[in-house]
């Protein structure tokens, strides 16, 4: 055996005699670092969690972004192809987006006497496959593409419209505008409190061929995921690369989105790092018993000769042993402890997230080094010292 | 109980009365705030000296063989040790002296308690050099212990406690082994163990410095030295079955043929 692997033996006999010098205390050290790597832990992922369940909360009320042709003339449309540059540009996978086309017509049924005007909106909600925006509009029109495929053209209702036509599910609507007719199939009517009651909701191109403006649109509804400032250099990026469109943020959402998270975030965080702090004081508590006990062994071990240096170390490993025993012991048992308690906060079981457990893990040796200060201090401390029973 | 010897009895030397000095005191001064626990003391070992540093409790004996193995530090005064200087080495140097020149036995044996006797040796190898298990069972071996190399010190009586620390001290081959009071908490039958081996180390030439309140221990040393409130106030060689007397200053030194080497020229007739 040469020198090093000789030494090595050694360090890992010493080592392991140290760890099981004192089952009991050993017990008790391995209880306080997993207690608090189990509610770090907790804490932690329920703090990820919640970025992701507010993300996804917010998204449901809709897009954050409008892209909209300039102000200056309100007939003016955008060439759709703008909204497939657009995702290509974007982050495909985060971003999500719609795009509608909003023109006026005479809108008839075979119940009412006169037509009424109301604003027929196209609506695409699918311009990349699967990221189609999060919004009740954009769930009937899910169905909608699915019963357009089979036939006659779809329509969804808004509540008044439906009202003043006295027509429902499932009639026919004539729309007209200038010399071009269409009729669709009503599937439902909508009532939202806002526009949409006073609209007739189609596809695009249904309402491009109305309009006569094929390969147009008057908007484009982004969502886009992250705080107000990734919101805002994207909208940035968003104009550089569109001279003639505006682009308008809708930061309320994701302003109200910081903010909700950044509280939850900050208190999670707090309680995360007095755990942990407990934790620390726990284990030194322990440790200066232990310290107090070593006392004599460490004068002894300087006096034959063990530097400062080398003799730490098998305290800092044996710290670090324990720590990542503890840790992975008590982070598994702590985020299986979010799951259930982020039923209890959000109403559902937070997701397990992955990144947290080797965080926890680290932390968790962090606080047994930290731990071990009484330790380390006994350490630098001559041996005469100790032998006279100063240290 | 069965020793080997621990060294070849023809290589027994006396030291060399005109040799170097192994270690020179020179003025050595130790306060503790205000009090004064060695007062400027000096004087030198010739290599191969068993030495007894006896003298009443708080005389300074313990401070100053810790001084002497780098334990601790000087106030002022001068401690050299193979011709290195130990009150001027750093903490780096002091850790290296302290594992290459001097083996330390202590009268509470400090082994310790969660590793066995034989791993007690090797952590003096550890911290040494490099760990040998054949050579630590070895040291057991010679000191009697070879059937106690897998035992806990609290399953070890009081005599192979401080057996195995003796092993610990021997293992690096010291220059200068430095004992506290080894026999201070051993029976009558462990004390004699004990003695024996240091008697064979002394043999074997090796350079003992041992603190003692006992005199037929003493006795076993070449030479005695004797503190008194951080002074020294003797130091002789004489046969101690005849209690020497210190020669007060101007007073004519007795002719029992004691040979003091303490103030020596004042006292001569």
């Amino acid at each position: 055996m040469n020198k090093s692997a000789a030494n090595r033996s050694m360090f890992r006999r010493i080592l392991r005699r140290l760890l099981f010098a004192n089952r009991g205390r050993l017990f008790v050290i391995l209880l306080a670092l997993s207690a608090g790597a189990a509610v770090s832990a907790a804490l932690l992922n329920l703090q990820v969690d919640a970025k992701r369940r507010l993300s996804s909360e917010f998204r449901s009320f809709g897009p954050n972004v409008l892209v909209t042709p300039p102000a200056t003339n309100s007939a003016e449309t955008l060439d759709e192809k703008i909204s497939r540059q657009i995702f290509v540009l974007s982050d495909a996978g985060k971003v999500r987006g719609a795009t509608s086309l909003y023109t006026v017509a005479e809108v008839s049924s075979k119940y009412a006497t006169h037509p009424v005007a109301a604003v027929v909106v196209g609506f695409n909600g699918f311009m990349v496959p699967g990221n189609s925006l999060e919004s009740p509009i954009a769930s009937l029109f899910h169905s909608l593409d699915s019963i357009d495929s089979e036939g006659e053209p779809s329509c969804v209702v808004g509540a008044k419209v439906s009202s003043v036509l006295k027509i429902d599910a499932p009639n026919v609507l004539t729309l007209r505008s200038g010399d071009r007719v269409t009729t669709c199939t009503i599937v439902a009517t909508i009532r939202t409190g806002g526009p949409e009651d006073n609209q007739v909701q189609v596809r695009l191109d249904v309402a491009q061929r109305l309009a006569n403006l094929p390969g147009r649109i008057s908007l484009i509804e982004l969502t886009v995921p992250g705080d107000p400032k990734q919101l805002l250099r994207y909208t940035n990026s968003l104009r550089s690369q569109f001279p003639g469109v505006e682009v308008h943020p809708l930061r309320q959402f994701s302003e109200a989105q910081a903010k909700i998270y950044s509280r939850i975030s900050g208190l999670l965080t707090a309680a995360t790092a007095l755990i942990l702090a407990l934790t620390a004081l726990c284990v030194m508590a322990a440790m200066t018993n232990i310290a107090a006990e070593r006392r004599n062994d460490v004068g002894m071990m300087k006096a034959i000769g063990g530097s400062a240096r080398r003799v730490l170390d098998l305290f800092l490993t044996e710290a670090v042993i324990l720590g990542l025993a503890g840790g992975l012991i008590g982070a598994a048992a702590g985020i299986a402890l979010s799951m259930v308690l982020g039923k209890a906060v959000f109403g559902v079981a937070a997701a397990p997230r992955l990144i947290v457990y080797p965080i926890s893990v680290a932390l968790t040796v962090i606080v047994a080094i930290l731990g071990a200060y009484p330790l380390r201090r006994l350490v630098n401390v001559r041996p005469a010292t100790i032998f006279r029973g100063e240290a | 109980m069965t020793t080997q010897p621990l060294v070849n009895p023809a290589a027994s030397l006396a030291p060399a009365p005109q040799s170097p000095p192994q270690v020179v005191l020179e003025n050595l001064v130790k306060e503790y705030g205000t009090l004064r626990a060695l007062g400027g003391v000096s004087f030198d070992i010739q290599p191969g000296e068993w030495i007894a540093l006896m003298g009443p409790s708080g005389s300074g004996k313990t401070t100053l063989i810790n001084i002497l193995g780098g334990l601790d530090t000087a106030t002022s005064g001068r401690v050299t040790v193979n011709g290195e200087d130990v009150t001027r080495l750093g903490e780096s140097d002091l850790v290296r002296y302290r594992a290459e020149k001097i083996g330390f036995v202590f009268q509470q044996f400090h082994l310790v308690p969660y590793l066995t006797a034989l791993e007690n040796v090797m952590l003096a190898q550890y911290f040494h050099s490099v760990t040998d298990e054949s050579q630590a069972v070895e040291a057991l071996k010679r000191v009697g212990l070879a059937d106690r190399l897998d035992h806990l010190p609290a399953k070890l009586s009081g005599g192979e406690q401080q057996r195995v620390a003796i092993a610990r001290a021997l293992i690096n081959q010291p220059k200068l082994i430095l004992a506290d009071e080894p026999t201070g908490n051993l029976d009558e039958a462990n004390e004699g163990i004990v003695i024996n081996i240091f008697r064979e180390l002394h043999h074997a030439g090796h350079t003992i410095l041992m603190v003692t309140h006992d005199v037929d221990i003493a006795r076993n040393a070449s030479r005695r030295i004797e503190l008194t409130h951080g002074h020294l106030t003797l130091d002789t060689t004489c046969n101690f079955l005849e209690q020497p007397k210190l020669c007060p200053h101007g007073k004519p030194f007795p002719s029992s043929g004691c040979c003091s080497t303490l103030d020596s020229k004042s006292c001569t007739p």
